[in-house]
């Protein structure tokens, strides 16, 4: 693949595009510090905080398992069998024997304990609900009862301590208890089973109650009395519940626009900094799932996604009484303050920034592609400056501008003309040479003719004809030199007729035959292809390209000539076996002095004879050229000529 | 090569040593020699009597066509002079030129001594059988329509009597000697006494077709082989 210029600078400019990436990289970094400075300080607080509530307030806190959580609902729900009033935001959960058949929720309100059982069973059968409550004082109070129908029902146990009020429910296979029970003796344990046409659900697998664990109104007044702004904090007992309210001055968290493209690439750029838990005030547990660590006494900083969308760093403190875990202080705040993604002039620098890379990015991609056509213009102009009869053109496209490729194209004009002064030195070299050279020459000719008259011993003789052969050589060369600018005014000249090429050939083949008997002539003659031209001056072109061939085939190999058409010009083909062409420019074969001969053999080559056989060429509308050859058996060097076909 | 009597031949050439050469090699054949190196210098010289035979090179120094000039004013008092040119200028244009100004034979300076001597005596030979008309002596080569007259290397067709040079008889000589044998380029220069490449025997083949077709339209005896040579069609 080309490596041009536009492609070079379209990597250049996609690196470019990389600096939305590092100024993306630089506010998560910046983020990322802020955010350790954030989590740390919310760490300090948090022990700081653990530090100032005293071991008396956390006394209360229970920390025996198993226990059972009961809810704070705020507003004394309604007694009608159904929970949704309680406002908790959470179900009943399974119960720990036969959970499939009961589901149990404790609720707690300032003046009374509420309990939810949900129970499956078959269409007619009716539960028998057994409730089993412990007072602060250790004394068991226990229930049994079944309703006999559905509505409210008020029962009561034998000392009358342990009153019921009750809604019971039920519908088809499901039967639901709302029941509303004395906090004076249900405050410390609380168990419930229910038995169902003989098979027993228990909320409790072991002898004892479940411990119940509840708002901690002591613990709230204290977390109350201190105050830290923009933070929250809460407790949560071993067990991971809640025990005192979300305490702070919460503002609402802001939420991250989600609508733009840019921003969500953003968000990719930046997505190793959103969290993957989210904040559950009910269950805060679930956001928690450190707590095994937290109950081994370690502080624990991580970061929640609330369901606004927004960002919260939490610390959560174990609270310590005599080394012993009462519970958990956690201490959150919003990250939104530092959130930097949701800072609208990020966004809007982020917009411009990319808009502008990729404008930068498409006017340097023009800028190149401008560039690089006029270099190649330029390039192909510089190609083509030498035409096939090496003549040249010295304009060049460009060479008013006033950059460093204008003054590239005019250093080319310059050079060109230059290079068009010399080739045209050179190509009336030889003639200007060998007319020089005539008189000269005439002179010693003479001269040693008249030498060769007088009385001459033998060894003067000898040398006098000598001298005569050097001349002799000297004249075929003069001539040879004049021959080709002859050939050039001859081929201009000439008359032109039709030439029967078919017959022109045949004739010459067999001529040559005879003149070149050391390699075998073959020929592949088409009939009756004729053209406009000159008979001799053809002659003299095949003649030239004749003795070429012979030049270059060793004895006994074939020399194979070819006459055949195609759409518009007559092809001659010269196939010398045996033989190949040198790598390189084979147009320069057709040069004057250029010559491929080793200079062993006696005759003169001056390489003019395929110079003059281009020319001829030429002057016939045509073209030459030399080319390797293979067909079928035949390989060498081929010489073809194109010739205008005579026009119908 | 007997020659009677002393003739005078007038060399005009501009380069000195060259025109001494000549001078010497005609003199060793017992001709009367003038040496002039330009045009006036030789008219000068020509007044009162004008030589046998005049050798002139075209290019007279500065005087780059005072050949050409000398030859019409020459030619202008004289039809018969023998002239020959001598010249470095070797192109087919001033080749013609030169004939047409009626000159007898145009050379170029490559030729051997021996060619150019051999082509003077052939002049001298024929002017001399033109001005003794009162012995014709027959010796005539007759083919068809065609009759040579050796001494007067003059050619006849159909009677009518073609003007050729001296390369160009020595030409149809060779060449309709023997009818319908080939004549390769070689052979040919060797017969005109010169030494020509093969463009220049090409136009000279030319002139001769041309000026036969001038006196017959149809004449088209002389015939191309290509890639040999040249065949006088038989009879």
């Amino acid at each position: 693949m080309r490596f041009s210029l536009r492609r070079q600078l379209l990597i250049i400019g996609l690196l470019v595009l990389t600096l939305p990436w590092l100024s993306a990289s630089f506010v998560r970094e910046t983020e990322l510090a802020l955010r350790e400075a954030q989590s740390g300080f919310l760490a300090n607080l948090a022990a700081g905080l653990a530090a100032s509530i005293t071991p008396e307030s956390l006394q209360s806190l229970p920390t025996d398992a198993p226990a059972v959580f009961a809810h704070s609902i705020k507003r004394s729900p309604l007694l009608d069998g159904f929970v949704d009033d309680w406002l908790l935001g959470v179900g009943p959960e399974p119960a720990q024997v036969n959970g499939q058949d009961m589901r149990l929720l404790i609720g707690e309100s300032d003046n009374a304990l509420w309990l939810y059982v949900e129970s499956d069973g078959p269409q007619v059968s009716v539960p028998v609900y057994d409730i089993a409550c412990i007072d602060a004082s250790d004394k068991w109070h226990l229930l049994a009862f079944s309703p006999e129908a559905p509505g409210l029902l008020d029962i009561k146990n034998e000392d009358g301590q342990l009153r019921v009020r009750a809604n019971w429910q039920s519908s088809g296979t499901q039967s639901r208890l709302e029941a509303r029970l004395p906090k004076t003796v249900c405050n410390t344990r609380i168990g419930v089973a229910v038995t169902v046409n003989g098979k027993e659900s228990r909320s409790y697998r072991e002898s004892t109650p479940p411990r119940l664990v509840s708002r901690d109104a002591a613990l709230q007044a204290v977390l109350s009395d201190i105050r830290v702004p923009g933070v929250d904090r809460y407790v949560m007992s071993v067990h991971g519940w809640r025990v005192t309210d979300i305490v702070g001055d919460r503002k609402p968290t802001a939420t991250v626009s989600r609508d733009t493209a840019v921003a969500a690439i953003y968000r990719r750029l930046l997505s190793e900094t959103q969290p993957s838990t989210l904040v559950d005030d009910q269950q805060p547990q679930a956001t928690l799932p450190k707590l095994a660590t937290m109950l081994r006494g370690e502080t624990v900083q991580l970061r929640a996604e609330n369901q606004a969308g927004g960002i919260m760093s939490i610390a959560a403190q174990p609270l310590l009484v005599d080394d012993t875990v009462k519970g958990v202080l956690v201490v959150r705040q919003d990250s939104a303050a530092i959130l930097t993604l949701n800072n609208p002039s990020l966004l809007k620098l982020t917009y411009r920034t990319v808009l502008l890379t990729a404008t930068v990015v498409a006017l340097l991609l023009i800028w190149a592609s401008w560039v690089s056509w006029r270099v190649r213009r330029l390039s192909k102009a510089a190609n083509t400056a030498l035409d096939k009869r090496g003549r040249l053109k010295t304009e060049l496209p460009g060479k008013n501008a006033q950059d460093e490729i204008g003054r590239l194209s005019r250093d080319f004009g310059t050079l060109l003309q230059e290079l068009g002064t010399q080739q045209q030195w050179l190509q009336t070299l030889a003639d200007k040479l060998s007319h020089e050279l005539r008189t000269p020459m005439a002179v010693v000719q003479s001269s040693l003719d008249n030498l060769m008259s007088s009385d001459l011993d033998l060894s003067q003789r000898t040398l006098g004809k000598r001298a005569l052969q050097g001349v002799s050589r000297l004249h075929t060369i003069l001539n040879a030199m004049s021959q080709a600018n002859r050939a050039e005014q001859a081929a201009r000249d000439a008359d032109f007729e039709i030439v029967n090429l078919s017959d022109l050939m045949t004739q010459l083949v067999a001529a040559y035959e005879q003149t070149f008997p050391l390699q075998q002539w073959h020929s592949q003659i088409d009939n009756k292809v004729s053209v406009d031209g000159s008979a001799d001056l053809i002659v003299q072109m095949l003649d030239k390209i004749a003795d070429n061939a012979a030049g270059f085939t060793p004895d006994d190999k074939r020399i194979t000539v070819i006459l055949d058409t195609d759409d518009s010009h007559a092809l001659i083909r010269l196939v010398n076996e045996d033989s190949t062409l040198p790598d390189g420019n084979t147009d320069a074969l057709f040069q004057t002095f250029v010559s491929n001969r080793d200079r062993s053999g006696d005759d003169l080559h001056l390489g003019f004879g395929l110079y003059i056989a281009k020319l001829i060429a030429e002057g016939h509308g045509g073209t030459i050229a030399a080319a390797n050859w293979q067909d079928g058996d035949i390989a060498g060097v081929c010489i073809t000529i194109a010739i205008p076909l005579k026009q119908a | 090569m007997a020659v009677q009597a002393t003739r005078k031949v007038a060399i005009v050439e501009d380069d000195i040593a060259l025109g001494a050469n000549y001078r010497e090699a005609f003199e060793r054949e017992g001709y009367d020699v003038t040496l002039h190196a330009s045009r006036a210098d030789a008219l000068a010289h020509f007044d009162p009597t004008l030589p046998d035979l005049v050798i002139i090179d075209v290019n007279l120094g500065a005087d780059v066509e005072g050949g050409f000039e000398l030859c019409r004013a020459l030619r202008a008092r004289s039809a018969t002079l023998p002239i020959i040119f001598l010249t470095a200028r070797d192109s087919e244009f001033d080749a013609i030129s030169g004939l047409r100004l009626g000159a007898d034979d145009y050379l170029t300076k490559d030729i051997t001594m021996p060619h150019l001597l051999a082509r003077v005596a052939a002049l001298f030979r024929r002017q001399a059988v033109l001005q003794s008309t009162t012995e014709p002596r027959p010796t005539m080569l007759q083919k068809g329509d065609l009759t040579i007259d050796e001494d007067c290397f003059a050619v006849d067709w159909q009677s009518q009597r073609i003007a050729l040079t001296l390369t160009e008889y020595w030409l149809v000589h060779a060449l309709a000697r023997h009818p319908g044998h080939v004549k390769n380029r070689q052979q040919l220069m060797d017969a005109a006494n010169t030494v020509l490449d093969d463009n220049t025997v090409t136009s000279h083949i030319k002139r001769i077709r041309k000026k036969f077709q001038q006196v017959d339209a149809m004449f088209d005896q002389i015939e191309t082989v290509y890639g040999m040579g040249y065949r006088w069609r038989a009879a």
